[in-house]
């Protein structure tokens, strides 16, 4: 087989850099703004911790299971980053962020008719797809950095009492939980000649999967299933708090970036491109 | 590679979408040095095929070669020397023009050596954003894509849509440089004089299916024409239905109209034994064209 089909295209790398750059930017402006707000929150709440912790301890133990987890405290900043970012507002952000560049990368250049530009150069599409893949990839490793960087720097400025290791932690199951997202959607981008189907089923499926997560932590009878969702395989107040990951729960998340690119490079290689 | 073997060869190329036809059962070889053109009307197959010798689209059945590698499974091998204008050309809107060359430009190694002659011959502005050229400047720019690193074959789908009449003249005087200097061109169109003054041999495709195959000057010496001929003088239209060349001879309100096929020495000659007022040749249609070789079928034996 050529170099050329396998090896990732430099072009395409450094055009693609050029062409998301600012789009990037606004994202990684967005996650780190976000966490200066929720360290400046800090202070203030840490002085009414009894009184949220109560708070909390009020809501039904499916509610707690749902949004905090096992052993869950508002008493410790780790706790508090857990429940106000990473499984909240972070989580839709670096979503939304995965599925933009996925579905950008080639159905909406199918959309748009310049896929057949593209293809009409030199470039295999697997080392297209894989040159995209890489990257989102490195956008993603941005964006986390772009979150965590300043949570790292901000944390003893205002008393949070915050590991370093548990942010580090964090940091691998977060790449690979977004890498994953983004390989299924990579996948649909692949299938669809269509942008908005692309995005239409990559979220429907990232709904659904939350929607089956909350609902396995509420209801015993389905937490069999429980699984099945990607987001069972997130869960930041560990990371950050037990300092430590399940490697399960990362073996999962790569297979389902393995299976999921493969199958897009296997797809994208067979099918046509027609405006 | 064997240096004598055609550029393109199509081997019973069959392409259907589901169960619409594309193109079938098309057998087609195409030489050095050779502009051979592709006509047929809008949705006739001529599409679906140039996407088959770029490997956008898989055969259903049979191959094409491009410079002896196999379209689909060597695609990307063959692009280093083939360069391709699609027929609806898009474009990175946000991109400089500039910027778009060198980009494209950068897949391949080596200088891009017509670049800045097909850009100042084609009078392009490299400058403006894409999204602010006109249709026109689009083609042009989608041309100087394809033909900036002098590729061996073109491969081209209706090159000179939205091109005003110079840039098209332009267009084809590279077009013939560029097979003075032994590439291959491959190039669709549905207006007949568009292949007619360009192209060495052409390729007639109706209905999914290629009907004929025959050199430039057989085309020119079996082509249809109108003549509109205004005499000062009362002339009857039998002298003219004699001539072996005419087709048919009407009088048509001030006008007589003559349909002539193929030679018009010998109508010019008879139509100056009179004196003329006024004299026009109409271009035949696709339509036409079709009626004259082929029948209305498209089917030779019934003409």
């Amino acid at each position: 087989m050529d170099s050329r089909e396998t090896k990732m295209n430099l072009n395409i790398l450094r055009r693609s850099i050029a062409d998301r750059r600012l789009s990037i930017l606004v994202y990684a402006i967005g996650v780190a703004a976000y966490a200066v707000l929720i360290l400046a929150i800090w202070p203030s709440l840490r002085e009414n911790v009894s009184t949220l912790n109560q708070l909390w301890e009020s809501y039904p133990e499916g509610i707690r299971k749902a949004f905090g987890g096992e052993n869950f405290t508002f008493a410790t900043f780790d706790g508090f980053l857990s429940v106000e970012y990473f499984n909240q507002m972070w989580v839709i952000v670096m979503t939304a962020f995965s599925i933009s560049i996925a579905t950008g990368a080639i159905a909406l250049e199918i959309e748009r008719g310049t896929m057949e530009l593209l293809l009409a150069q030199p470039v295999s599409r697997r080392a297209l797809l894989l040159t995209r893949h890489f990257f989102f990839e490195l956008g993603l490793l941005f964006l986390i950095g772009a979150t965590l960087i300043p949570i790292a720097i901000g944390s003893p400025l205002v008393s949070g009492d915050i590991n370093y290791m548990g942010l580090l932690a964090l940091a691998v199951p977060a790449f690979l939980f977004f890498t994953a997202i983004g390989s299924f959607t990579f996948f649909f981008s692949v299938l669809f000649n269509s942008r908005g189907t692309a995005i239409f089923v990559s979220l429907g499926i990232i709904i659904i999967s939350y929607a089956l997560d909350i609902l396995a932590k509420i209801n015993d009878t389905i937490s069999n299933v429980h699984f099945l969702s990607i987001f069972f395989y997130w869960d930041p107040y560990r990371y950050l708090h037990n300092l430590s990951f399940a490697w399960g729960d990362i073996i999962v998340l790569i297979a389902i970036t393995l299976i999921s690119t493969a199958a897009a490079v296997y797809r994208f290689e067979r099918r046509d491109i027609a405006v | 590679m064997n240096d004598d073997a055609p550029n393109i060869i199509c081997n019973e190329l069959t392409k259907y979408y589901g169960s619409t036809r594309g193109i079938e059962g098309l057998n087609l070889e195409v030489g050095h040095g050779e502009i051979f053109g592709f006509l047929g009307p809008n949705g006739a197959g001529k599409t679906t095929t140039i996407r088959m010798l770029m490997g956008m689209l898989k055969p259903t059945k049979g191959s094409a070669h491009v410079l002896g590698m196999d379209a689909w499974r060597e695609a990307t091998s063959i692009k280093m020397n083939v360069g391709h204008i699609p027929g609806d050309v898009r474009l990175y809107e946000n991109m400089h023009v500039h910027d778009l060359l060198d980009y494209i430009d950068d897949f391949r190694p080596g200088p891009d050596r017509l670049r800045n002659e097909l850009v100042e011959r084609l009078d392009l502005d490299v400058d403006k954003k894409v999204k602010s050229l006109s249709r026109g400047n689009r083609q042009k720019a989608a041309i100087i894509l394809a033909m900036m690193f002098d590729p061996e074959i073109l491969i081209l789908d209706e090159p000179t849509l939205g091109l005003d009449p110079l840039m098209q003249q332009e267009f084809y005087t590279i077009l013939g440089e560029f097979r003075d200097r032994g590439h291959t061109v491959f190039l669709s169109s549905h207006i007949l004089t568009e292949v007619e003054r360009s192209c060495d041999r052409i390729g007639i495709v109706k209905d999914g299916r290629l009907v004929d195959v025959r050199a430039i000057e057989d085309f020119r010496q079996n082509k249809i024409r109108h003549m509109d001929v205004v005499f000062s003088e009362h002339v009857e239209t039998g002298e003219f239905k004699r001539l072996p060349q005419v087709v048919s001879a009407k009088r048509l309100d001030s006008h007589m109209r003559i349909t002539v096929k193929g030679d018009i020495d010998s109508l010019i000659k008879q139509i100056s034994v009179h004196k003329v007022e006024d004299l026009t040749f109409t271009q035949p249609s696709l339509e036409d064209f079709f009626l004259s070789f082929y029948g209305q079928s498209g089917d030779k034996n019934e003409s």
